[in-house]
């Protein structure tokens, strides 16, 4: 799986590509883990690219969005393709997550009430 | 494909390998000109009853084996998962409530979800998982492996 990030304003984008899987969400929740650093934190999870979640992927977003909320900020999720989507829907976490179209739309609907 | 084909995968129960497996069964459902969410579902769930093999059955057994075996029967793709770990406590798995931020516990509710059956089975030390997915009929017509 390969992981790029990169900051919108006081907003942190991670861009995924590939299978994000039991073998590759350890990769992500590193690098989410030291994003969690910043006050309060927030984050865009850009799943674009993603090609195939499994639970653990998912486990592995509920984990850090709770994180992210415990410490006031949140982890927002955009650009769903169909079947990463279908995934959420299942398991009604599409309600639970701030899902944007995109991931400009997702980091600037963080600026007013938070920045 | 004809009836009797089968095709057997042997991988080291480690979650590198599981993207194999996958590709194999996507690599097949393809060919038989099923639609990319039957491919996606059946990936799904072969992943997660995969993986949950890892993590518990084979937990304290990290050099295990998983054998996974693929066949067509009565217009449905049927997948066996047998592995030589612990057996599978079903009581001990919790239905997860939909909507609540759960960490975990969604594995085995997308195979049930996305799977027309899944059946465990615990026969000679050896777990057995049984996925079962009906087919659209128009691989009959093409029969690309025959």
């Amino acid at each position: 799986m390969e992981i790029k990030s990169h900051f919108h304003g006081q907003v942190a984008i991670i861009n995924l590509a590939g299978r994000f899987d039991a073998y590759s969400a350890p990769q992500v929740s590193d690098h989410l883990e030291k994003l969690l650093n910043q006050t309060p934190p927030q984050i865009v999870v850009n799943l674009e690219e993603v090609v195939f979640v499994d639970s653990t992927a998912l486990a592995t977003l509920v984990q850090a969005m709770k994180r992210c909320r415990q410490l006031e900020g949140d982890l927002r999720l955009a650009h769903l393709k169909q079947p990463v989507r279908m995934i959420f829907e299942l398991t009604r976490l599409d309600r639970a997550f701030e899902i944007f179209p995109d991931e400009t739309e997702a980091a600037d609907a963080f600026q007013p009430a938070e920045a | 494909m004809n009836a009797n084909d089968r095709i057997i995968l042997s991988l080291p129960a480690r979650h590198l390998y599981l993207s194999m497996a996958g590709a194999a069964v996507a690599a097949l459902i393809k060919q038989l000109g099923e639609a990319d969410h039957v491919l996606y579902d059946i990936q799904i769930a072969l992943q997660e009853i995969c993986a949950n093999v890892i993590d518990h059955a084979y937990e304290n057994h990290p050099a295990g084996t998983l054998v996974i075996e693929i066949y067509i029967a009565n217009s449905s793709l049927v997948i066996y998962v047998i592995d030589e770990g612990e057996a599978f406590e079903p009581q001990m798995i919790k239905e997860p409530i939909l909507g609540e931020l759960h960490e975990g516990g969604y594995g085995l509710f997308f195979a049930k979800s996305l799977m027309d059956e899944v059946h465990y089975e615990r026969r000679d030390h050896q777990n057995h998982w049984t996925l079962r997915k009906s087919l659209s009929l128009s691989f009959e017509s093409h029969r690309p492996f025959d």
